[in-house]
């Protein structure tokens, strides 16, 4: 029996409603749609052609052929999974080529390798696309009709980076950093920042291996923190007034970014006093202090302390101080620590990052958190306080050296067999972005051709500035400061009633869990390069266009369902497709015949959407 | 337990025999039943209570303020420069005068004329509290206070769960577990969110169901009944594996989402689906609005979907106004009166004004001093409730003193509350039809207050 193709033009149907939908419900970041002038197939003007890269560009679109993967039930297999599964926590997912790499390298050599290569910045890459579109790097004024093309831009070089960088290691700690030093531009506050948060992107990533303390004072002077957390043109009190300083950036400083609101165990657990009470890490008196401790801040173009000076070149700068609104008394900060009347707002800010840096609760504060978002879940007391010990001392003295952290988080025999010693508890639900991440990745996501209102294309781009609207989840695009998730967050039910976080559940609702369903159907269906029926091209208005696939190596296996459905298990599943789940598929997907190219491309389709939305593979493990 | 009022319907009575005759589920069963049709028989006995919850922590010292000259001029003296003009603010004529006169905001001029036509009421100084606590106790530390006042995810923590611990549940998760069975569709979940996970609705066994305000979504290429025999197929192995546990805890969990995502959504659209549409406008480019009219459509299909009451949770944020406050706030207070104005139109249009109870609730209110451009985190503040069923046109309460360091101040115009969460809550579950027995649980705090009932809703 073959299969007509028809019934699974659900799938263009479902396209036409979402795409209706996002016409009818545009919020804050605009959706796009170019008035509706059509972006579906048919319907637009011919295609210009989409010239392969002459250069060997690292972050072009993967058109390569895969090596051979090994048999399932060889050893090499068995080696293939643990490389897959790493793989899964190190990187923005698996690839055949990056599982085959590591066939012949240590997991530490994989890391040592990743944390030595050059850093893919994201700042000069979207500075380049406003050349290429014609549209000017330093406009002045940053007029407002501007941000959502600078914005989508923005986003594309994010995509195209974390997808395809090299440094994979790197990328993906940083992604992990955003959601602990948290910005977000859901609201008005970073409204046409785009410049300014692809600097903060790299900010991360040039200290994701690096100093924590720098990590820190980098973030406290980013004038995009300082605008998000009103840190900038805070001032002294003003008695007359009745004014006092701004304590944002002050609580959620300590609070988010560094030691919490209680005293931790080395082990990540909270410490007890004698009444078996928690120990507050502050109080109010602490918060003022600091509040007083950041005042005296704008933009490093400010005129006066008051200016509202803010442009492309100023969201990329660190703030300067304007002494004459900075509070010179003395403070208290924690443990006792008292800053001298007379410091300036320079040398105060200094000392507080150290005041706040030497206090012993970041080392489990801050690893307990990347492991959480790299790792798992809830690990043991023990995988923490080993990597907070790193923390403390990297082995040479030295205090906050985040690739002697990220090294211990991945080197630690949990992170490697915690599976193993646990196999019902360990590792994360992953969240909405890793998960759509890990498929493009697997499938090599080529983009889609943008044109400009002229017809004339942009480029190949992966166009997902809307993912909130799908998936729930948008990076830099969460709703406040405590990020999409609290790391505490328990599902009500079993995990509650087992004593276990799961962060990522947080954004795992009914509706959600169907949109994000769908959208990986719409991601897969009909998406592959090769689909005679492709739109042409896609309006430069659109925020989300599910990117258009390589799926060459999986066509030529598709004739031996066994063989595809292993090589499937592997990239999406790292060998965890059940036996019974294999042969329920082997059947449905059997009845799809290879006979044309159009139906291998159905059987394909099918069968990693069955894979992608499983439960398994929503799981990193 | 003082001054809880006794329940007055023959369903209590009759869920008291329940309590006497218990170890009969049938028996249970069969008096739910019987409380239904009693339930019916005395009326349309539908009930819903609304929470729209204002994330940030609203600064409400500017929602409603004094226009009596002395104490506008206490109020102009502490904000400075994020006072609203005294000419610029919405008289109200509470039914009882207490010789201050008040106005809300200028972007209030909806919720001024709920208020003014007995549709709402005002709850002044609603905080976080365990029990009552004085500007003494609270600064030599006598006082047992909730944790990490000011912190925002604890405050909203408390604010919803009203436990000093870890909570696990909230009290309207806990009042739903008390209250589930009288709906007779067990599929749906009591208590529906349209703004995602949150501990207010989370019982021990009552688990939240979301729903998003743009619209039910159905799995596509997953219907069970679809004449195509592929897609049949589809959907069969795919409930199958969702079905089969997996040994993974998460695993499982993500399959009970999705089975439950997937069959309520089938359904809800058919019950929403065969309904007339809300004819009631609802302001555009409001995100609450949308999401409250939501709520109405739903509540609309309560016949279709078989339920008796029902408890929703939306959020809107924005409120954590440390920056621009007077750039923002006017749109953020417009917003939310808009689109309760347009929430009580649907409920009269729907006929259930009387049997829906809306009701506002923060992280916490904010300071009344200026840090130059905006506010701090504060605790007490002010909150409305909105309905057919609310004593309306009247300001419940205490109203703290403006006035900087005084005993309602701990610092920098942080205002000690006088209402507690526990005590604003009860008054509304009362309402809600919860029963004398479960107050101390869902409200464990309640008995340290005097007053268990504000008096704000009319309870018969």
């Amino acid at each position: 029996m073959s299969i007509d193709i028809i019934p699974f033009s659900f799938i263009k149907n479902q396209w036409r409603k979402s795409i209706l939908l996002c016409l009818l419900t545009s919020t804050i970041v605009g959706c796009g749609g170019g008035g509706g002038a059509g972006a579906s197939a048919g319907n637009v003007p011919p295609t210009p052609q989409v010239e392969p890269p002459v250069e060997e560009d690292p972050l072009s679109p993967d058109t390569r052929p895969d090596p051979v993967l090994p048999e399932k039930g060889s050893v090499e297999w068995d080696e293939a999974v643990v490389a897959a599964r790493f793989l899964v926590q190190s990187t923005f997912g698996p690839t055949v080529k990056g599982i085959d790499s590591l066939a012949e390298i240590t997991r530490e050599e994989w890391l040592d390798s990743q944390f030595d290569l050059p850093v893919t910045y994201h700042l000069p890459l979207l500075d380049e696309r406003f050349e290429e579109l014609g549209m000017e790097i330093l406009p002045e004024p940053e007029a407002p009709e501007l941000a959502y093309q600078r914005e989508l831009q923005r986003s594309d070089v994010w995509w195209e980076i974390s997808l395809r960088a090299e440094d994979q290691l790197r990328q993906r700690v940083a992604f992990a950093l955003s959601q602990i030093f948290v910005v977000s531009n859901v609201d008005s506050n970073l409204f046409n920042d785009s410049r300014g948060l692809a600097n903060y992107q790299d900010i991360l990533l040039t200290h994701a291996f690096g100093d924590f303390r720098e990590l820190l004072e980098a973030v406290a002077l980013n004038p995009l923190m300082g605008k998000y957390l009103s840190m900038i043109r805070n001032r002294k009190s003003d008695l007359i007034q009745n004014i006092r300083p701004d304590e944002n950036f002050a609580r959620e400083c300590m609070q988010l970014f560094s030691i919490g609101l209680v005293e931790l165990n080395l082990d990540g657990s909270v410490r007890l006093d004698d009444n078996n009470n928690p120990i507050p890490t502050y109080n109010q008196e602490t918060i003022k202090a600091f509040a007083r401790v950041f005042t005296g801040w704008n933009t490093y173009n400010a005129d006066f302390w008051w200016s509202w000076n803010h442009t492309a070149e100023s969201e990329v700068r660190p703030m300067i101080a304007f002494q004459n609104v900075h509070d010179e008394e003395e403070k208290m900060l924690l443990g006792g620590r008292i800053l001298p009347a007379g410091q300036t707002a320079e040398q105060d800010l200094e000392d507080a990052m150290d005041n706040v840096f030497t206090h012993d609760n970041v080392g489990p504060f801050i690893s307990k958190q990347l492991i959480q978002r790299l790792i798992t879940s809830n690990p043991s007391p023990s995988y923490v306080e080993r990597v907070a010990l790193v923390f403390n001392d990297n082995g040479n003295g030295l205090r906050g050296d985040l690739r002697a952290v990220i090294k211990a988080i991945y080197m630690d025999v949990e992170a490697v067999n915690g599976l193993a010693d646990s196999p019902e508890q360990f590792g994360k639900l992953k969240e909405p972005i890793l998960k759509m991440s890990a498929l493009w990745r697997a499938f090599k996501a080529q983009g889609v051709p943008i044109v400009t209102a002229d017809n004339d294309l942009q480029g190949s781009r992966i166009r997902f500035l809307g993912s909130h609207r799908d998936l729930g989840q948008r990076p830099y695009g969460s709703f406040s400061v405590f990020n999409f998730y609290r790391p505490e967050f328990q599902q009500p039910g079993a995990v509650s009633e087992a004593d276990l976080v799961s962060p990522e559940f947080q954004i795992l609702t009914e509706s959600s869990i169907v949109s994000q369903t769908n959208f990986l159907a719409s991601s897969i269906y009909w998406r592959d390069k090769d689909n005679p029926d492709l739109e042409s091209s896609v309006n430069f208005n659109w925020d989300v266009f599910p990117p258009r696939l390589n799926l060459d190596e999986e066509k030529l296996v598709a004739g031996d369902v066994s063989d595809l459905l292993d090589r499937l298990d592997l990239l999406l599943l790292q060998g965890r497709l059940t036996d019974e789940y294999k042969t329920a598929l082997s059947t449905h997907i059997g009845v799809i015949s290879t006979d044309t190219d159009a139906s291998t491309r159905l059987r394909v389709y099918e069968s990693i959407y069955m894979l992608a939305s499983s439960p398994e593979f929503a799981v990193q493990r | 337990m003082k001054k809880i009022n006794q329940p007055r319907s023959r369903r209590c009575f009759l869920k008291q025999c329940a309590g006497v005759l218990a170890g009969s589920a049938t028996m249970s069963a069969t008096l739910t039943r019987l409380q239904l049709a009693n339930a019916q028989a005395v009326g349309n006995d539908y009930k819903a209570l609304v929470c729209i919850f204002l994330f940030g922590g609203n600064d409400s010292y500017n929602l409603i303020v004094p226009t009596s000259s002395s104490q506008y001029q206490t109020y102009s003296d502490v904000r400075q420069n994020l006072a609203i003009a005294q000419d610029e603010l919405l008289s109200i004529s509470p039914i009882t005068d207490t010789g201050v006169a008040y106005g809300f905001h200028p972007s209030m001029s909806s919720v001024r004329d709920l208020f003014e036509n007995d549709t709402l009421s005002v709850i002044a100084n609603v905080g976080s509290l365990v029990e009552p606590v004085t500007k003494s106790t609270y600064l030599n530390n006598t006082a047992v206070k909730p944790p990490q006042l000011f912190s925002h995810n604890d405050q909203q923590n408390f604010v919803q769960s009203l436990s000093t611990g870890i909570a696990k549940n909230g009290w309207a998760g806990r009042a739903a577990d008390t209250l589930a069975s009288i709906n007779d569709n067990q599929r749906l979940s009591m208590n529906i969110s349209l703004s995602g996970s949150n501990i207010w609705q989370s019982g021990r066994n009552v688990i939240p169901y979301s729903i998003s305000g743009q619209g039910i979504s159905t799995l596509t290429g997953l219907d069970g009944a679809s004449v195509d025999g592929f897609e049949r197929n589809r959907a069969e192995i795919y409930r199958t594996l969702l079905e089969n546990s997996q040994s993974h805890l998460f695993e499982q969990e993500f399959s009970r989402v999705q089975l439950r995502a997937w069959d309520l959504a089938a359904e809800i659209s058919v019950a929403i689906n065969d309904l007339e549409p809300i004819e009631t406008v609802f302001p555009e480019g409001n995100r609450l609005a949308t999401d409250l009219k939501m709520i109405a459509q739903l509540i609309s299909a309560r016949d279709a979907l078989d339920v008796r009451r029902q408890v929703y949770f939306v959020g809107m944020g924005g409120f954590d106004t440390h920056g621009g406050q007077n750039n923002t706030q006017p749109e953020l207070l417009s917003t939310l009166s808009e689109a309760m104005n347009a929430f009580n139109s649907s409920m009269i249009e729907l006929g259930v004004q009387d049997n829906v109870t809306t009701f506002t609730a923060s992280d916490f209110g904010r300071t009344l001093t200026s840090n130059g451009d905006g506010t701090d985190h504060g605790w007490g503040g002010h909150q409305l409730v909105m309905g057919g069923a609310v004593r309306g046109r009247e300001i419940y309460g205490q109203m703290p003193s403006l006035e900087i360091n005084s005993d309602d101040d701990i610092g920098e115009g942080r205002i000690i509350p006088t209402t507690s969460i526990d005590q604003y809550g009860a008054t509304l579950a009362s309402w809600f039809g919860l029963q004398a027995q479960d107050f101390s649980d869902v409200f464990p705090n309640l008995a340290n207050f005097d007053s268990v009932d504000l008096g704000f809703m009319n309870n018969v």
